[in-house]
């Protein structure tokens, strides 16, 4: 039921590695692909351990803390501040105030 | 030959000392740093020196810490000093500000000596997945010191540091304590900051001290716990001195022995149950009890860590900091990739794991009902050799399997050494998990135990 991949040996398993690769926006080698097929079908056999407990009734948690709804006050926090020069302290390409980054949409016209 | 007579005494004779002047810092910081020169290339403990150390630590004599040196796993973001989480994404990141913890350490009065290797990105039990190289077991060269926080352990066992932080989502504090022969204290989550350390699983992230003695790990919680406003999962409850826990008998406490029947425990019973038996010598109530399986913890923490993970290395892409994705290691795209995996809409593990993930809390709650603190090994065996990592691929969740049950219902948990080998020169470790906050139940049982056997190498 919940690891949904019925064949881990097929050209399907690789293209669903690929396929998350894609939402993980990294490049994968033909090295890594060979690794990652055999070490995901390992880490998928362990998730199945998981429908061998009873949840019925289980209300499902996000983190053990008993704290819940931690607000703050909406105002801005003085001893907590970057200057811009921190702030872009560490990018590689920045222009005035800003970081630089590779562009998204592609040209179409 | 060099005279590294200070290296070898524990966090609290070094304050001692310094406070009735019988040496000064400059000589202190100086012999470690002779020592570093020597050793560190052999062992690959730190990756990064802080060279104003001795100036630094000559400006905080007159606090509590004196400007004693510290040890840091290199996920916490330390000011104007490389901060790597030993991936070659961050190889050349230099923090704008620091985490809570290394903050509040340096206002006391600690001085940052350097930053320790560890598993890249905190993925893995050996450092082994570190972009830096291995770190190597002083204990013995062919073994593996452990990890993540495998560096800052090592420090410790090879005398380069008197204390140490690390990080713990699920024993990476504890099993290379264990591995190394040394203390190493997982607090609960929320008792010790998160801020500014790189996160790995947000929702069990733990940053804890790693010493030479139970007593020194106290007094360093003193000044690491506490609520911090920047993290929201910091919990307001005001924290005791954890010291004046030391030093008290444990008769009476009742303690349940866990994980006796599984049968990956079968070649250390014996040294285990020897162990056990010093608890009843000194008072305490002990018996056998059962808790949930630790094989189906393992599948609760690879879906839950495994998520996090995905979504917290989303923000690496090189544009505000850092090297692009391309940089990352093969057991960081495994992570991320298993991750997106169990966070995708119709697949229904995470919801699974994160109900499984309510019936550990609940086990724990009825185990603490009956028990003050519930006792096992800190991990299936003595450290395993450089290499054995790459043989399994879940290496790192069969290391950790003892403590991903408590770690995952954000228990605290402390691992002392309670056996050594002579013919490999390494031990096993102990370890004492308590009810959510009570740091101080832990601190009292693991102190006692410490004083009432002989296998801390420092108090003899």
């Amino acid at each position: 039921m919940c690891c949904m991949i019925k064949n881990t040996n097929s050209d399907e398993f690789t293209k669903y590695i690929n396929k998350l690769a894609y939402i993980s926006n990294l490049k994968l080698s033909d090295k890594d692909i060979g690794y990652l097929v055999k070490t995901l079908e390992n880490a998928l056999d362990i998730l199945k351990n998981l429908e061998k407990v009873d949840v019925k009734g289980i209300p499902e948690t996000v983190n053990p803390s008993s704290l819940q709804n931690v607000f703050r006050q909406d105002v801005i926090d003085t001893k907590n501040m970057f200057t811009v020069d921190e702030a872009l302290s560490n990018a590689k390409r920045t222009y005035k105030y800003y970081f630089v980054i590779s562009s998204i949409n592609k040209d179409k016209s | 030959m060099n005279d590294y007579s200070l290296t070898k005494l524990t966090l609290k004779q070094l304050i001692d000392g310094l406070e009735k002047k019988q040496f000064t810092i400059s000589e202190v910081i100086g012999q470690y740093f002779d020592k570093i020169n020597e050793q560190n290339k052999k062992y690959n403990i730190y990756l990064t020196i802080n060279k104003q150390a001795e100036s630094n630590a000559l400006a905080r004599v007159n606090k509590p810490l004196k400007g004693i040196p510290i040890a840091v796993k290199d996920n916490f973001l330390t000011q104007g000093i490389r901060t790597t989480a030993s991936s070659k994404v961050l190889d050349n990141f230099i923090p704008a500000f620091h985490s809570t913890v290394t903050k509040r350490l340096i206002k006391n009065g600690g001085t940052i000596i350097g930053k320790t290797n560890m598993d890249a990105w905190a993925h893995g039990s050996s450092t082994e997945t570190s972009d830096y190289g291995p770190t190597i077991n002083p204990l013995n060269t062919e073994y593996s010191p452990g990890g993540s926080s495998g560096g800052s352990a090592a420090a410790i066992s090879a005398e380069l540091a008197p204390i140490a932080i690390g990080t713990e989502t699920a024993g990476s504090i504890r099993v290379p304590a264990s591995w190394n022969g040394i203390v190493g204290f997982k607090p609960t989550y929320g008792r010790v900051s998160r801020y500014g350390v790189v996160a790995m699983a947000s929702s069990t992230d733990s940053p804890g001290p790693m010493s030479r003695t139970v007593e020194d790990s106290a007094f360093l919680l003193n000044y690491m716990a506490g609520y911090d406003p920047l993290d929201a999962t910091s919990h307001p409850s005001p924290i005791p001195d954890y010291t004046s826990f030391l030093n008290k008998d444990i008769k009476d406490i009742k303690i349940g022995i866990l994980y006796s029947d599984i049968k990956e425990l079968k070649s250390i019973q014996k040294q285990m149950q020897q162990a056990y038996k010093v608890f009843e010598r000194l008072g305490a109530k002990v018996e056998e009890t059962k808790a949930m399986d630790p094989h189906i913890a393992i599948a609760v923490y690879t879906a839950i860590q495994r998520a996090e993970v995905s979504s917290n290395l989303a923000r690496f892409h090189g544009i505000r900091m850092g090297n692009d994705r391309s940089y990352f290691g093969q057991e960081a795209k495994k992570r991320i990739l298993v991750g997106i995996h169990t966070l995708l809409k119709d697949s229904k593990i995470y919801k699974l794991a994160q109900q499984v993930r309510v019936r550990f809390i609940q086990d724990f709650e009825n185990l603490f009902e009956k028990y003050d603190v519930l006792i096992a090994p800190t991990s299936p065996g003595y450290a395993l050799k450089i290499g054995e990592s790459k043989k399994n691929p879940i290496f790192g969740e069969l290391v950790d399997m003892l403590e991903e049950p408590s770690a995952i219902a954000g228990l605290p948990g402390i691992s002392i050494p309670c056996y050594h080998d002579k013919k490999t020169n390494l031990y096993l470790g102990l370890n004492i998990i308590g009810p959510k906050f009570r740091e101080d139940l832990i601190i009292q049982v693991a102190d006692a135990y410490e004083k009432a056997t002989s296998w801390n190498r420092w108090r003899k």
